[in-house]
């Protein structure tokens, strides 16, 4: 599709214990689910890769799951219908994709421990 | 009530849900779920199993006055549940034996104790349905986060991010379950084997990014 899907810049993601995330969309004041495959696509969507090799990454991380490929392209699909991701149609080289600088701390959010 | 008249009613707490909950042993079970899926009839059951009743249909979840920064708590809720006649026979079959009728209101009735103050441990989404088998489905932590924001009164959109802020915080300490029942005893067997199963939550923590 030539397509090189980007995180949305103010979307706030959360990994919950069982690798299960929930994205915050601040514009929208609505939350996503996604399951761990699609935890995992989530986190490749830098536009450093296109919609197909996310799919690939994440079935190559999950080969016990066969639904993984067309799972990581149904998320990435859905991802960006709902805005969440934006579609860059270069690609970014993985040396820039390194230099970015480490994500904001707005929007963290750290538990704490269970006593 | 006349206090209130003419006034904005403001709620205090960060998650304010539509649930039943009870208590054991230090461990809150919430049940949330729309009028109909047996919250009061399942949350009043549990007692014949050791739980305690901390509401059966209005949570409130927040922390303590004195610590805000801290764990997101089940509180008590002391106040009466509209239970069918239906209900209370089949309440009083178990031995579950309730306070009531409450102020003369027909089928308005209340446990004779109630739980105290506890964090969330496990939450059942349950649904009755007449004649149907027992089956308890597996949510993922941000299933339950999100059911727990779908379960909670809606607020102004403002205070969205930080209702799903708490919603994601008690989910991360949580395990959950959507629970079909169509028998009283079957869902309170399934219950209690999902709690037993149940591994015990060793740490709580989000990695969160924006």
């Amino acid at each position: 599709m030539g397509a090189f899907p980007l995180q949305r810049a103010d979307v706030e993601t959360y990994l919950m214990p069982d690798g299960s995330c929930v994205l915050f969309d601040p514009r929208a004041g609505e939350g996503f689910t996604l399951n761990a495959a699609g935890a995992l696509a989530w986190e490749y969507c830098d536009a450093a890769l296109s919609t197909e090799e996310i799919a690939r990454e994440v079935a190559a991380l999950l080969p016990a799951e066969p639904q993984a490929y067309t799972d990581g392209l149904a998320v990435v699909a859905q991802l960006l219908e709902a805005g969440l991701l934006e579609r860059r149609s270069d690609r970014v080289s993985a040396e820039v994709v390194e230099s970015q600088p480490p994500p904001a701390e707005a929007g963290s959010l750290h538990l704490p421990r269970e006593g | 009530v006349a206090a209130l008249r003419g006034q904005r009613l403001r709620i205090a707490a960060p998650l304010l849900i539509h649930a039943g909950a009870v208590v054991r042993d230090g461990q809150a079970l919430l049940l949330p779920g729309v009028s109909g899926a047996g919250k009061t009839t399942l949350t009043y059951a549990l007692a014949v199993r050791g739980w305690q009743t901390l509401t059966d249909d209005l949570l409130a979840l927040n922390t303590a006055p004195d610590d805000p920064g801290a764990t997101l708590m089940a509180l008590p809720c002391p106040r009466c549940g509209h239970v069918s006649a239906r209900s209370l026979h089949l309440l009083a079959e178990l031995g579950v034996s309730l306070e009531g009728t409450v102020a003369g209101l027909v089928e308005y009735h209340r446990p004779r104790a109630w739980g105290e103050t506890a964090p969330v441990h496990y939450m059942i989404a349950p649904r009755y349905e007449a004649g149907a088998a027992c089956v308890a489905t597996p949510m993922t932590q941000a299933e339950t986060a999100a059911l727990l924001m779908k379960a909670s009164f809606a607020q102004r959109r403002v205070e969205y991010p930080a209702q799903w802020r708490a919603a994601i915080q008690v989910a991360a300490q949580t395990r959950g379950w959507r629970l079909t029942y169509g028998q009283l005893v079957g869902a309170l067997d399934t219950i209690e084997r999902l709690v037993a199963e149940c591994p015990k939550v060793a740490e709580v923590s989000v990695e969160g990014e924006k």
